[in-house]
């Protein structure tokens, strides 16, 4: 489904300052699998996702995606096709419109310029909303600005996925919330990841997570992918082996301290 | 009564431009400062055609010259680098120069005995009721199209996301929307409207001139802001244009009253920059205030 093929992107090339973010990674995605990555601040997380979604234009390499090579693709085409989530929940919201304003946007882009919202559509809409189980779909005027933290980051998920998206990326996207709104979006995203069979990524600091959920697990350092496991390599996995195999390479106090 | 129709007149003719504001201050988020050379490059252009004998064309004109002015400041802030605040006051010199060559090198026009939309519309009411208040029968019938267009347009797929573009611009990328046409399409539509005012003031004085535009961004934000005021907060986008256009009158309608207390005209530009000092500052100053008492009593309950 997703293919990268040695992708490199160096930031501020030719200076002082130069910052390798992404060192020749090749990866290999396949339809329906549930990929949990972890890594220290700066392995190069959040960078693989920019790189994915075309929020710069990777150095070398190239980006497949479904058959369809996206490396030059720019960055609002390529969003037709990817869903993205952030850490920041009101990121991927507009606070000032409405909810129904808001997941009407998320849908449209086959729509004219000049089409207003119809009956139908606020319908298809109200049921996406209602599937969040979060009563929100008797709220659907109501400013998207009036909400909490984690009903904005589900509207956001269901805005990701309202237009079954090739893969959905899941940049952190629990890490700003209180521990059992957070408890709450991940069990609302693995429903609705199951239930749409779709491909994701997700990029996590939560080790129980990582281990949990998902099929297929990644570590990052400096770049790199440093650790693969596969679906029965992470079943016989504990967090604290990982944190081993990770101290065995690296040390790196932010896994450490989330663990503890 | 004379007084209030003459308000009523300008106000609800510069409520255009506070209209167009509306889209791009309010809507989109973008300061718009070519709003100064925009409302005078619709007044000349818009007189020059009627001078050439064509009224109707003036109104259409003039609108395609705004919408030309605006689609460069949009193409400057997205597709060039340059900051939406600067683009907008590069394209505002500009257009002083451009300006004062569509009038042939002058910098004042008379469009006494000329035909204008306002003549037209006189001599249409000929014999009717209606005669003396043609210039307001006018102004009212195109101001309310206007509301009606704009209403509706804000709520199509345009109209939503030229205002998601003003409200959170991560979103708009990632609904695959391009954000470098929304705020071109969205200046282009705001600009067309500050140039058909420019275009209307003119032909309603019976004059234009290279500086009648000056200092046109800060009245119309002051009667933007005073507009919010009185619909503070409503959901309904409707409400809020009438509001913009109530604003526009009564900033009008005070500026009127002043003059009538001999108030000198060339205050004008003050008391608009005032007025929008204050509109903003106040919320601003009433914010700080309850932050500050809030942590008042943090400390006293430490």
């Amino acid at each position: 489904m997703l293919k990268l093929k040695n992708v490199r992107k160096t930031f501020n090339k030719n200076s002082q300052d130069i910052q390798i973010a992404l060192n020749d990674i090749t990866l290999n995605v396949k339809k329906g699998d549930f990929v949990s990555i972890i890594g220290s601040n700066g392995a190069g997380k959040s960078s693989l996702f920019n790189a994915i979604c075309g929020s710069f234009e990777i150095d070398e390499g190239s980006i497949i995606l479904d058959n369809t090579n996206i490396t030059f693709m720019p960055e609002h085409k390529r969003a037709k096709l990817i869903g993205r989530l952030f850490q920041d929940p009101l990121r991927g919201t507009a606070p000032e419109m409405s909810i129904l304003e808001n997941l009407y946007l998320a849908c449209s882009s086959h729509d004219s310029w000049l089409h207003r919202i119809t009956e139908k559509e606020k319908r298809f809409i109200k049921e996406k909303v209602a599937m969040l189980g979060m009563g929100l779909e008797n709220r659907m005027n109501q400013a998207v600005g009036l909400l909490s933290g984690g009903q904005r980051q589900a509207l956001t998920l269901a805005m990701a996925i309202i237009i079954t998206p090739k893969i959905l990326l899941l940049d952190e996207h629990t890490a700003a919330l209180d521990p059992p709104t957070a408890e709450k979006i991940m069990n609302l995203t693995n429903k609705i990841v199951k239930e749409n069979e779709l491909t994701c990524l997700m990029i996590t600091h939560n080790m129980n997570y990582a281990i949990d959920y998902g099929n297929r697990l990644l570590m990052m350092h400096e770049g790199q992918i440093i650790l693969d496991l596969d679906e029965n390599q992470k079943k016989e996995t504990s967090a604290s082996s990982i944190i081993n195999e990770f101290k065995n390479i690296i040390a790196s106090d932010r896994i450490l301290t989330t663990l503890r | 009564m004379d007084l209030i129709i003459t308000a009523l007149e300008l106000g609800l003719t510069s409520s255009i431009t506070v209209l167009a504001l509306f889209i791009s201050y309010s809507m989109l988020n973008v300061c718009d400062l070519s709003t100064d050379g925009c409302f005078t490059l619709g007044a000349v252009v818009g007189a020059m055609i009627a001078l050439s004998g064509h009224p109707y064309l003036s109104i259409p004109a003039s609108m395609l010259a705004g919408s030309i002015s605006g689609f460069i400041t949009g193409l400057l802030q997205t597709k060039c680098g340059i900051n939406s605040l600067l683009s907008g006051i590069v394209v505002n010199t500009g257009l002083y120069s451009i300006n004062i060559a569509i009038l042939g090198n002058k910098s004042l026009i008379n469009l006494n005995n000329v035909n204008t939309v306002f003549s037209k519309m006189k001599t249409l009411l000929n014999g009717t009721v209606l005669e003396s208040q043609y210039k307001l029968i006018l102004v009212i019938a195109i101001l309310s199209l206007l509301v009606f267009l704009i209403s509706n347009l804000l709520k199509t797929r345009l109209g939503l996301a030229i205002r998601a573009t003003g409200n959170n611009l991560d979103m708009v990328k990632s609904s695959s929307i391009n954000p470098v046409f929304t705020t071109i399409s969205g200046l282009c539509i705001s600009n067309s409207l500050t140039a058909l005012s420019g275009c209307l003031l003119a032909q309603m004085n019976k004059s234009a001139n290279v500086n009648m535009g000056a200092g046109m961004v800060t009245v119309a934000l002051a009667s933007l802001l005073i507009g919010n005021v009185i619909f503070n907060k409503s959901r309904k986008t409707t409400l809020r244009i009438i509001g913009a256009v109530l604003g526009s009158f009564i900033f009008r309608l005070v500026y009127t009253i002043a003059l009538r207390f001999k108030v000198p005209a060339f205050m004008l530009n003050l008391i608009s920059s005032i007025i929008v000092i204050l509109s903003l500052s106040i919320p601003f100053f009433i914010n700080k205030r309850k932050n500050s008492n809030l942590k008042k009593k943090r400390k006293e309950q430490c």
